[in-house]
């Protein structure tokens, strides 16, 4: 593969990654930027559910 | 294909020899040409808009993120390769760089979560689906020339191969997740998080040594030491690994992962379709209902991917090597994109990629991360000969 295609691959995937994220953030529900977490959870109050590739099915609350 | 060298190897050199060839010619410093690259502009008004829009917790993991990426680029530090070497070749390299960044990163994650209860480990059950998914994981990364890392970042740089690889990841990864419970079901002990039954000290002590012995063992049977690294940069780069690491703990409060990202960025696409989660077992519950109606910026692995992508484009903008290139027949495409789909999918069974399961895992103290090593190696062994067969052999 020559590399202006590699070029134009990479271009394209990364629209296409903004478009992901802007179109995503379009239709999720709104955020209050003021009312997150402290910057880091050292020393804070533990946070369920968090979504982790390790976590069991059991790691949260159950399916509605 | 023309690709070789693991989730790296399409990017000709390796860090050391690329470090020397700066040094020699009298180039400006790393940073400084980091710093001074376009990219490194927007990803700071990235990280800007990530912590404006969401949050500052989230920006620092966005750079916790590029840390990661940027040395997987800068030092071609890739699990598949290192796997693949000393199968391959005798090479214990890649193994060893890779045993060092988990063992730092044990002695400071494990007393960590021993002593806060708000910090988790990667701590998954030891079920069927762990052992057949890690199999055919550890198959399938060696077909695809990169893990969930690997795959993620040399997309992001235009590999083609990879670009073909990703959407069948995500999608895998979306629906392993969705019939976890069915995989479950074949059977499952709880999870065993090692710091709770044997305590802290014979946790590390013992790790530790396991670590040491299989290391020790790699490198009293070894026949090159040259085959993919040459010099300290891979060592260099564990040692940062296992920084970035300890930070992402302490800031999103679990360990770095990959894999749950990719599927949540599956579902949602699933969602937009039509498709209702609601029921379903593993998107259904409150928690990921919550993560699909908020934006990915929201969530902690997606963020952290996204700065992983960002920093290797970067690392390897730096060095030259951003462009690597791909050449596969139709067959090999076709291959690619099956080859993702298995992978996500088998991620998922399996609680984890190399850095969710293997890394992760084991890092912090779960049993189910050693399990995850021993199938996903074996699979290797079966991986590599099938990816020669089909030509992708560099």
């Amino acid at each position: 593969m020559k590399p202006r295609r590699v070029t134009v691959f990479a271009s394209i995937f990364w629209i296409a990654a903004f478009a992901f994220i802007a179109f995503d953030w379009s239709r999720a529900g709104p955020h209050n930027r003021f009312d997150e977490p402290p910057p880091w959870q050292l020393g804070q109050e533990k946070v369920e559910g968090a979504g982790h590739c390790a976590a069991p099915l059991t790691a949260d609350a159950p399916a509605k | 294909m023309a690709t070789d060298g693991g989730s790296i190897a399409a990017i000709p050199g390796d860090g050391t020899s690329s470090v020397r060839k700066d040094r020699a010619r009298g180039l400006q410093p790393y940073a400084a040409r980091v710093a001074s690259s376009p990219l490194a502009i927007a990803a700071v008004l990235a990280c800007l808009a990530i912590t404006w829009l969401v949050g500052l917790r989230q920006g620092f993991l966005f750079i916790v993120g590029m840390g990661f990426g940027a040395v997987l680029a800068g030092v071609s530090f890739g699990f598949t390769t290192g796997w693949r070497v000393w199968i391959r070749d005798r090479d214990p390299t890649g193994f060893l760089a890779q045993f060092l960044a988990i063992g730092l990163t044990m002695l400071v994650s494990i007393p960590l979560i021993a002593s806060h209860e708000e910090l988790s480990g990667a701590i998954a059950p030891l079920s069927v689906s762990l052992v057949i998914g890690a199999f055919v994981f550890g198959a399938a990364m060696q077909i695809a020339d990169g893990c969930g890392s690997g795959t993620l970042y040399k997309a992001g740089l235009g590999n083609g191969f990879s670009l073909a690889v990703l959407p069948g990841f995500i999608a895998g990864s979306f629906l392993g997740a969705a019939h976890l419970d069915r995989w479950l079901a074949l059977g499952s002990l709880p999870p065993v998080a090692l710091p709770e039954h044997l305590g802290v000290g014979a946790t590390l002590i013992l790790q530790l040594a396991a670590l040491g012995a299989i290391g020790a063992w790699l490198w009293r049977n070894r026949k090159k030491t040259d085959a993919r690294w040459k010099g300290r940069a891979i060592y260099v780069g564990a040692v940062l690994l296992a920084v970035f690491a300890v930070l992402n703990l302490l800031v999103a409060g679990q360990p770095w992962g990959i894999v749950y990202g990719l599927g949540l960025w599956g579902a949602k696409i699933a969602t937009w379709l039509g498709v209702d989660l609601a029921a379903n077992a593993y998107w259904g519950r409150e928690a990921r209902q919550v993560h699909l109606n908020s934006s990915l910026l929201t969530d902690v692995t997606s963020v952290t991917n996204l700065g992983l992508l960002m920093g290797a484009l970067i690392a390897a903008n730096v060095r030259g090597n951003a462009r690597p290139a791909t050449d596969a027949s139709g067959k090999q495409w076709l291959v690619a994109v099956i080859t993702g789909l298995v992978l996500g999918y088998s991620a998922r069974l399996a609680f984890g990629c190399n850095v969710g399961a293997y890394f992760s895992g084991i890092s912090t103290g779960s049993l189910h991360g050693w399990v995850w090593f021993a199938a996903a190696f074996a699979g290797s062994f079966v991986g590599i000969p099938m990816r020669e067969r089909l030509g992708l052999k560099s």
